[in-house]
């Protein structure tokens, strides 16, 4: 779908259309993998040439070569199968590190959230949120790994039930952390380096 | 043949379905989905917020009138006729959803005794929306002011006051107390508060450290300190000069946020907690206190946009005070409104939905001990139950009937879980993209 269609579609369609919605979504996802699914489809090949520059162009389209790659059949030869991994791997933890740049950038944020429309009828108020507390959340989306869906929900409610200043404290504390820093370092060599 | 291997036919739209020969000869599964309003939160009163609003702010209140349920439905067409209201808050609508090949009956019932009953038929979709007053349970009722109701209820084996499904012990704000005035039964310094699977500490992450033993007198205290300073917010020159700029501002908690504190007299929590001993002044209860900040929310008529005003010391840091919390008897099996708790109710139902606040953390862990649940894990049969990961609005009921009745594939049968599970993604997409971003989630536990 190209770009003018998209924008058109927007403007046009309702937003409780969500049918009409989700098929738009599927269709931009389904065109910006396209070029990356043929290019996996040359690499499962027998041409060497063909397969070689294909393995090129997947490793520098980035992030947009993990679905079609992950997609892909298991290529019976086991170094490529090796190289399909790394690659993913590596497309991955580069986008975690960007991830990381844009939380680092708000993590000052201290803006509150606005809350919704009809908070009077709730028993109890949602806490309020400020984009740095979002932030943080997201942080440990990214970093804690080892945390299930159950106990992410339950430490965002203890950290949500918190004052603005208990807040900070985790914020910095997990700013301190070596995981983040690990994260953010590396972000930063790369800038140096360009 | 697996289920996803099966592709039934699609057609194009089933609204107005009865007009299509094909549904009147087609067999399909007659499903039954019961939404059960709790206390305050029944169209009657949005009815009522929607008639206060009308000269305010007219389009808001037509937007809350057409956002009840089941009129929702009629707005997108998912509705096979008008809904009928047949008085005293029990609305139906019905719909047939060719593609789903399932023909819809929707109840609005408002009643305690009806959602025990909807609970133990094993036809119906039940959808609690209401409070879950601290994890207490749904509470039921008509009268939102102050009463038993909130609680134990007028007729507590009938049809009003809390269905019991929470821990032993839960914590409670003292203000939850004054400001609604209810008798209640207190945690005594004697209980075994901190056993296994007993306590329920509010908000999510208060500490089992902080848990200590008060008398009712140390508790008022606390409670008269947490009303004066704010008070003395209010008076606050920072405060005054915010005020004259946004002049329809209301006070707002961080949390626990009971709007009219100003008509709460601690000194009420003697008259309140049943078991207290007069004799004996120095008779202790389960308590703790949790620090809270003051925000000031307030809302452009104009624009619609939403402001905070956030309480600061003079050094410029945020003002927090802690604010008590009291520990009451809240048990879910053999209660003081036995039958009406779950421990007395054969969960039959084949979707249990409980969207009031935080269900997960507060209701999920006590279902998962129940007989019945634990009939439905061992059996793995077609059960589903969902809840809710934050503070829950409205809104979220509407949207899960909606994509529920919307979905255009096969439904019946073997083909539900595949719908439930359409439904609770759009429903999560709708409520986190939605005009008002909501963070919470409904999530599916057992």
């Amino acid at each position: 779908m190209e770009r003018n269609t998209v924008i058109e579609k927007l403007r046009t369609l309702d937003p409780d259309d969500v049918v009409e919605l989700d098929s738009c979504a599927e269709q931009v996802v389904t065109d910006s993998r396209a070029a990356a699914r043929s290019a996996v489809t040359l690499w499962a090949g027998s041409d060497e040439a063909l397969k070689e520059k294909a393995r090129y162009l997947l490793v520098n389209v980035e992030d947009i070569a993990i679905v079609p790659l992950l997609e892909a059949p298991n290529h019976p030869e086991a170094d490529e199968r090796a190289w399909l991994i790394r690659t993913v791997a590596d497309a991955v933890a580069d986008l975690r590190r960007k991830a990381a740049s844009k939380l680092k950038a708000i993590l000052d944020d201290e803006t509150i959230v606005p809350g919704a429309d009809d908070e009077d009828s709730t028993e109890e108020p949602a806490p309020l949120h400020r984009v740095c507390d979002e932030a943080y959340l997201a942080m440990r989306q990214l970093l804690h790994l080892d945390e299930t869906e159950r106990e992410f929900n339950a430490n965002a409610s203890a950290f949500s039930a918190l004052t603005f200043e208990e807040r900070d404290t985790h914020i910095q504390s997990a700013r301190q952390s070596r995981a983040w820093t690990n994260l953010i370092d590396d972000e930063e060599w790369d800038e140096e380096e360009e | 043949m697996a289920d996803k291997d099966k592709k039934p036919p699609e057609r194009k739209h089933a609204a107005l379905s009865r007009h299509n020969p094909q549904c009147l000869n087609a067999k399909f599964e007659r499903r039954l989905i019961v939404i059960a309003q709790g206390l305050q939160f029944q169209n009657k009163d949005h009815e009522r917020k929607a008639q206060g609003l009308e000269k305010r702010d007219p389009k808001f209140a037509a937007r809350i009138r057409a956002d009840m349920v089941p009129h929702c439905l009629a707005k997108k067409k998912l509705v096979d006729r008008p809904p009928t209201d047949h008085g005293n808050g029990h609305f139906t609508a019905e719909y047939t959803n060719c593609n789903q090949h399932v023909k819809y009956r929707i109840e609005v019932v408002t009643k305690k005794d009806l959602f025990k009953k909807y609970l133990q038929d094993p036809k119906a979709h039940v959808v609690y929306e209401g409070h879950a007053r601290w994890g207490r349970g749904p509470c039921f009722g008509d009268n939102t002011g102050p009463g038993e109701q909130w609680e134990r209820g007028y007729r507590p084996t009938k049809d009003d006051g809390l269905f019991r499904m929470g821990f032993q012990f839960i914590g409670v704000p003292v203000l939850d107390i004054i400001h609604y005035k209810y008798l209640t039964s207190a945690a005594e310094a004697t209980a075994n508060v901190k056993g296994k699977r007993r306590l329920l500490l509010n908000p999510a992450g208060a500490s089992r450290k902080s848990l200590k033993t008060y008398t009712l007198k140390e508790l008022v205290e606390a409670q008269k300190r947490l009303q004066e300073w704010m008070e003395q917010g209010c008076q606050s020159a920072s405060y005054k000069a915010w005020k004259a700029k946004h002049p329809t501002a209301d006070w707002r908690f961080s949390f626990g946020g009971l709007s009219h504190v100003s008509d709460s007299k601690p000194d009420d929590l003697y008259k309140y907690i049943r078991n207290r001993q007069p004799s004996n002044p120095s008779a202790k209860f389960w308590g703790y206190e949790k620090r809270i900040q003051l925000n000031v929310k307030f809302k452009n008529q104009k624009t619609g946009k939403v402001r905070y005003y956030v309480h600061k010391t003079s050094q410029g840091k945020v003002a927090t005070c802690p604010m008590p919390y009291i520990l009451l008897y809240a048990n879910w099996n053999g209660t003081d409104v036995t039958p009406m708790d779950i421990g007395a109710t054969d969960l039959k139902c084949r979707v249990f939905c409980h969207f009031g606040c935080s269900t997960e953390r507060r209701n999920w862990r006590i279902l998962q001990f129940t007989p019945t649940i634990k009939k439905w894990k061992q059996e793995k049969g077609p059960q589903f139950a969902y809840f809710t990961t934050d503070t829950a609005y409205a809104d979220k009921t509407r949207y899960w009937l909606i994509n529920m009745l919307k979905y255009n594939k096969r439904s019946d049968g073997m083909y539900l879980k595949r719908c439930l599970k359409y439904t609770i993604v759009q429903t999560n997409r709708k409520l986190r993209n939605g005009p008002d971003k909501r963070k919470y989630q409904v999530c599916r536990r057992i």
